[in-house]
This record gives C-alpha cells, sequence and structure tokens, in this order.
C-alpha cells in the first residue's frame, strides 16, 4: 500500500480550484464533505485486540484508507532509583512509522503525554511494594501511515491495546521482593473498568462555522485550524492545534468543538470497549 | 451512528462479487509446494484464490512459456536441491521432465495470482503501479516545474513529463512556444495542479510522455479528485463519461484515468462557437481561460451528487467491479434507492448512508450488478 502515498510524502500541494472547491463544500450549511459522511461521522475502523502472544496486552487496527497500527504493551519490574524522573518515567512510549525517519517526536509525544494525564490513576497501579514498580513500554509502530493525520489512529489502537493489558498478579508483601502468583488468569488489568480508561485523541478541524470529526487529508488541507482533543473519559483533558491550518478559529468554535468531541468521544469509547466481545 | 468498529475479515470476503470473473480454471492446479500438478483436475479446489509469491516456483513444467510477472530459472541444480516434491515426482514419473529438457522452471517474481492463456503462463501482480501504455487516458498531478517541461506524478514508477510544447498555449493552435512562454511555464501548470492527458510516448525507461493537444484534455477545474488503485480502473472505450445526476444537480462529469486517478466533476458547457467550426473553436478556446484556477458557482445539489458519484467509484473498486458507463449508472442508482430507503425505514441507518464504506457500499455495488444484468436480460429478451 505504501507505494500509493507519494503525493502525500512528498507533499504536494493541492490544485487552487481542489482547495476552494473543498473550502466551499465544507463552508456550506449543511456542509457537504467530499465522502458524503455526516460531520461526526467516522470513516469504518477494523479492529481486533490481543494478536500478540508474547506481550501483555496488544492491538491491531486498520483504517479503511490503508492505515494500519499495531501496539503492543510490554511490563517489566523495574527497581525504584532516586536518579531517574520518578513515576514519570514508568510508561515509556515509542511510535515507530515505517518508512520514515524516527526523530519526529511529535507523534509519540501526543500519545505519551495524554497517558499522563494526573490523576488517571495509572502509575499508583503500576506499584510493587516498597522498592520496585512496574516499568510499561508501550511500542507503537505504524505500518502503513494512513493517508490522513495518523494521531487518531494511534490513539485509539493504544486505548484498545491498553485496556486489553493484564499484569500478573503480585503475591509477596510489600517489603519483599516481589513475587507473582503463576496464573494468567488471575492478572490484573492495568485499566480496570471501573477507573478512569486511558485517553484517546480525536482530530477535529475547523472550517468556515463547520467542525468535522475524523478528517481526511483533503479536508485537513482546507482546515482553518486543526485540533488534536484529547479526552479522558467524558472529560476533554488537552487540546492542541496541529500544524496546517490556515486560518484562524473563533472562541465559539473552539467551545463548540469541546462540547461535540465529548458527546462523540462518548460513542468512541463504547464501540471501542464492544470490540473482541462480539467474538 | 458516528463510528464503527468491525472485527477484521478474512481476505477471501473482498472477492469481486462479479460473474465475470473467470480466473478458476479448472484443468490447471497448484498444490502447496507450487508444483504443478496435473490430474488434480478431480480434486476440488476451494474457492479461494491461490497466490504465489516472488520466488515460489509456479511450475517446472517445460510445456509452459513464462509471461509477465515470472522468471526462467534455467540451473539444473535447482531441481535437485529443491523441495521434497520434485525428487518424488522425478521417481514417480519416470519421463523427467522436470529437469531433462533444458527447460527449467518458472518462477514468479511478483506476489499475485497465476494466470493461463494456452500455454502462456503469467502472474498477475495483486498490486502494481500504473504501467503507462500509449493512448491511455491519465489525470495527473504536476510534481514539479522544470525549465522546458513539467514533471507529472501518474502513479506510476516513474514520473511522466509533460513537455511545454505539448500542451495548448494560449492563443491559437498552431502558436509556436517562445522563450515568454518559457518564463512563464508557472502560469499554465504549477505544482499540485491536476490536469487530464493522453499518454503521447514512452521514454527508453518506461517514463510516460504526456500531452494536453485536445479540448478534451488540460486543467481540471469544478470538482473533486479521488484516488483508487491503479488496477481498479481498466482500459475501457471511454473514459469520461457524463452521469445525468439526480435531484436536480444537472450533468456531472467523471474522468476515469487509467492510472487510477478519478476527477469527478460539474459538467461544463461550452459556450457556442461562433464560427461553428472546430478550428475557431480551438483557437476560442484555447485562450487564457483554460488555465484558470477559478471554479464555476456549483449548486449545493450538485456538490452532494459528485461526493456520491465519487464514493460510487470507490466501492466499485474496492469491490473489484469493472467502473464503466453502464455499471456506474446503475450503481449510482442503487446508491441514490438505498438513501430513499434509509429515510423512509426505520431510520436505523439514517444519516450517513451516502457514506458507502464497507458493508454499505457492497450492498450497493451488488444492487448496481444486479440491475445491470437485469437490464441485460432485458434487453436480450427484446432482440429475440
Amino acid at each position: 500500500m505504501a507505494p500509493l502515498q507519494t503525493s502525500q510524502q512528498t507533499g504536494t500541494p493541492l490544485s487552487p480550484a481542489e482547495l476552494s472547491y473543498l473550502h466551499t463544500s465544507l463552508t456550506l450549511t449543511p456542509p457537504i464533505r467530499p465522502d458524503s459522511r455526516t460531520p461526526t461521522q467516522f470513516r469504518p475502523l477494523f479492529a481486533e485486540s490481543d494478536i500478540l502472544p508474547s506481550t501483555n496486552g496488544s492491538a491491531r487496527m486498520i483504517w479503511g484508507d490503508g492505515g494500519e497500527c499495531i501496539v503492543g504493551v510490554k511490563a517489566e519490574v523495574e527497581k525504584n532509583s532516586i536518579s531517574s524522573g520518578g513515576p514519570r518515567d514508568w510508561i515509556e512510549t515509542n511510535v515507530e512509522v515505517s518508512g520514515q525517519r524516527d526523530d519526529d517526536a511529535f507523534l509519540g509525544m501526543t500519545v505519551a503525554e495524554s497517558l499522563l494525564v494526573p490523576g488517571s490513576g495509572v502509575l499508583e497501579r503500576l506499584v510493587l511494594g516498597e522498592r520496585f514498580h512496574w516499568k510499561i513500554f508501550v511500542d507503537i509502530l505504524l505500518l502503513t501511515p494512513p493517508l490522513s493525520h495518523p494521531a487518531t489512529l494511534l490513539t485509539l489502537t493504544t486505548y484498545l491495546a491498553l485496556r486489553n493489558t493484564f499484569l500478573p498478579k503480585l503475591v509477596s508483601e510489600a517489603a519483599e521482593d516481589p513475587v507473582f502468583d503463576d496464573d494468567w488468569g488471575n492478572g490484573l488489568p492495568l485499566y480496570p473498568v471501573d477507573r478512569i480508561p486511558p485517553p484517546i485523541t480525536l482530530l477535529v478541524v475547523n472550517v468556515g462555522e463547520n467542525i468535522f470529526f475524523d478528517p481526511t487529508r483533503e479536508e485537513l488541507a482546507v482546515g482553518d485550524v486543526v485540533l488534536a482533543v484529547s479526552i479522558c473519559e467524558k472529560k476533554v483533558v488537552g487540546v492542541r492545534t496541529l500544524e496546517g491550518g490556515s486560518g484562524g478559529v473563533k472562541r465559539e468554535a473552539v467551545k463548540r468543538v469541546i462540547k461535540e468531541s465529548c458527546e462523540v468521544a462518548e460513542e468512541v469509547f463504547s464501540s471501542l470497549n464492544g470490540v473482541g466481545e462480539g467474538d | 451512528m458516528p463510528i464503527s468498529i468491525l472485527p477484521p475479515q478474512p481476505a477471501q470476503s473482498r472477492l469481486p462479487p462479479d460473474p465475470d470473473s473467470d480466473h478458476d480454471d479448472e484443468k490447471v492446479t497448484l498444490n502447496e509446494d507450487g508444483d504443478f500438478v496435473r490430474m488434480a483436475s478431480s480434486q476440488k479446489r476451494p474457492k479461494a484464490i491461490s497466490i504465489v509469491t516472488p520466488g515460489e516456483i509456479v511450475t517446472s513444467d517445460p510445456q509452459w512459456m513464462r509471461g509477465h510477472g515470472t522468471y526462467l530459472l534455467q540451473s539444473k541444480d535447482s531441481t535437485t536441491d529443491g523441495s521434497g516434491s520434485d525428487a518424488e515426482m522425478e521417481d514417480g514419473a519416470d519421463t523427467a521432465a522436470v529437469g531433462g529438457s533444458g527447460g527449467g522452471s518458472i518462477v514468479a517474481t511478483v506476489a499475485g495470482t497465476v494466470q493461463k492463456v494456452n500455454k502462456l503462463l503469467s502472474v498477475k501482480p495483486l498490486r502494481a503501479r500504473y504501467a503507462p501504455e500509449i493512448g491511455d487516458l491519465v489525470v495527473g498531478r504536476i510534481m514539479e516545474v522544470q525549465s522546458k517541461r513539467w514533471k507529472v506524478d501518474i502513479n506510476s514508477t516513474l514520473t511522466a513529463h509533460l513537455l511545454l510544447s505539448s500542451i495548448n498555449l494560449p492563443g491559437g493552435i498552431l502558436r509556436k512556444r517562445t522563450s515568454t512562454d518559457e518564463l512563464q511555464i508557472r502560469s499554465f501548470f504549477s505544482e499540485g495542479d491536476l490536469l487530464v492527458a493522453e499518454v503521447q510516448g514512452l521514454f527508453q525507461d518506461g517514463a510516460a510522455s504526456l500531452h494536453t493537444r485536445s479540448l478534451k484534455y488540460g486543467k481540471l477545474r469544478n470538482g473533486y479528485f479521488l484516488k483508487v488503485k491503479a488496477g481498479g480502473i481498466v482500459r475501457g472505450k471511454s473514459h469520461i463519461i457524463t452521469l445525468e445526476a439526480a435531484n436536480g444537480a444537472g450533468e456531472v462529469d467523471v474522468i476515469l484515468g487509467v492510472n487510477g486517478y478519478v476527477w469527478v466533476s460539474k459538467k461544463v458547457t461550452l459556450q457556442a462557437p461562433p464560427g461553428g467550426e472546430s478550428i475557431t473553436r480551438l483557437e476560442e478556446e484555447a485562450s487564457e481561460a483554460i488555465y484558470s484556477n477559478v471554479n464555476e458557482d456549483i449548486a449545493p445539489a450538485t456538490r452532494r451528487e459528485i461526493a456520491r458519484i465519487g464514493n460510487c467509484v470507490r466501492a466499485m473498486v474496492s469491490w473489484n467491479v469493472r467502473v464503466d458507463e453502464e455499471v456506474l449508472n446503475a450503481v449510482y442508482l442503487s446508491a441514490l434507492e438505498l438513501e430513499e430507503m434509509g429515510i423512509d425505514g426505520e431510520g436505523s441507518i439514517g444519516s450517513g448512508v451516502e457514506y458507502l464504506e464497507g458493508e454499505v457500499g457492497r450492498i450497493v455495488v451488488l444492487a448496481g450488478m444486479d440491475r445491470v444484468s437485469s437490464a441485460n436480460l432485458r434487453a436480450g429478451g427484446m432482440v429475440e
């Protein structure tokens, strides 16, 4: 699939006529997206979880346009040390985009920062007694970059993988060296159902008065502003702008983005939680 | 339904629903080792297509000629250090035709399905870039502007060339290109511009040379560009299709580039030529206006139908249906029908049903195919 994306990789711009057509279509009321989706409609996703047997949790997700992402979560026992950055270093995220240089830190940052929502309680679950803690490695592999911005795909797959991550149960006392239960069936979920789930990031593009979820590459190109909205449970925990926007944004638009993101995210969470239950 | 997350499906479910896919000729069968098994016609092959991978021996039977996507492995030791099944074949049949006739074995160079035409054996790649041929109608995007030519992305392995001398220069047909034209080359096409052109010739290395010296060709405006896989559009009688769009949207032009680039746009009617003759008209048309970047007014209804037609093309290609005027029309009508039903019905699919990805697309494409075949039946009945 990779060769299909030449014009994206070389960054050839869209033609002025194309841009004007798209911009006008998207500013209409009701707007007309180039693939007839409704403003909040996502492209269909294919997802499965628990695909890698040697990880603590894994997931794979395929986007209709060919984007494919695999996430594996591994856990390791580590001794507490004062020299390191403390609990912040307990989760390590690594994003690899096939066919691209790996020094582009941005994508990894999006995911990693949003994983460490203060107060989400993950770090407390990583503590193993007094001297040890779990270290979580989240390896994200983007097999074929989608034609649009991959942030949504990455975070949704990461969400799915983390939701399916189980850590062995600790059976030793707090002061001892950690000893674990042999039975994987007794494993504890990293993110229990009743606790705050891992966050996801949705891309929202604003064109004129309208806002669109899950924008395609063309929609990103004509957007006034592109926002990456991180949502944890029912709250928006972060909004950041992405490069590529070509205009300013009104305050009301941002307000609406946040309001609608919460509603959309609820549905996204519920369908993500449904993955794997069907079979 | 804003999001749908589905379990992944096995690749077989993407098999073409069209009845005229006929690459399961029963006489020839390959076993797991990729060796040719002659008597296997009795052994029922599963419906799944078998795929060969690069380096896999397709057959060592000397009766086959190698075609595209294969090469001939000449060396004799290839049969000795080959798989055990070769040895079995040799002691099974004492003809020893495998290494004997100096033929060697035919090895696949691409991943794809084996195709046989008489005695010619070729491997059709699953996914390939577009290979230009002279006379093809292609849609391309300017990637680079050079001093006397443009480099055009046509989804091929090499970028195509469009020479300044092979476009219609403004101000009449037989005008010679001047140094002024060279200086203002970006006023004709600049980076990112879309154009429709014809492959005029091929260079030694397989790169295409394009030309736009016709009124049909040139810069694209008033529409939407979409990309499908290169094999999705097959060469046909006509690649510029005009559809009568529903809901008062007027006529919509669809340009199906053989390279898998598709342009769906509002049909722009040319003003009646004052002279009425083609030469004068060409002169008239080849003014600065043909390189303008400004769209006409396009009504929202037209925009909606353009999007719908684009979705139809995408759905047809993803379900391996040949895109031509007849089928596209039928699929488009089915898409319209489905939307009507969706609104009248329970509303469970309700909004967003115009979006034809996934299962909805399959339903629409199948309905369209039904429509075509029933129309054909009726036409056949009338002839009789």
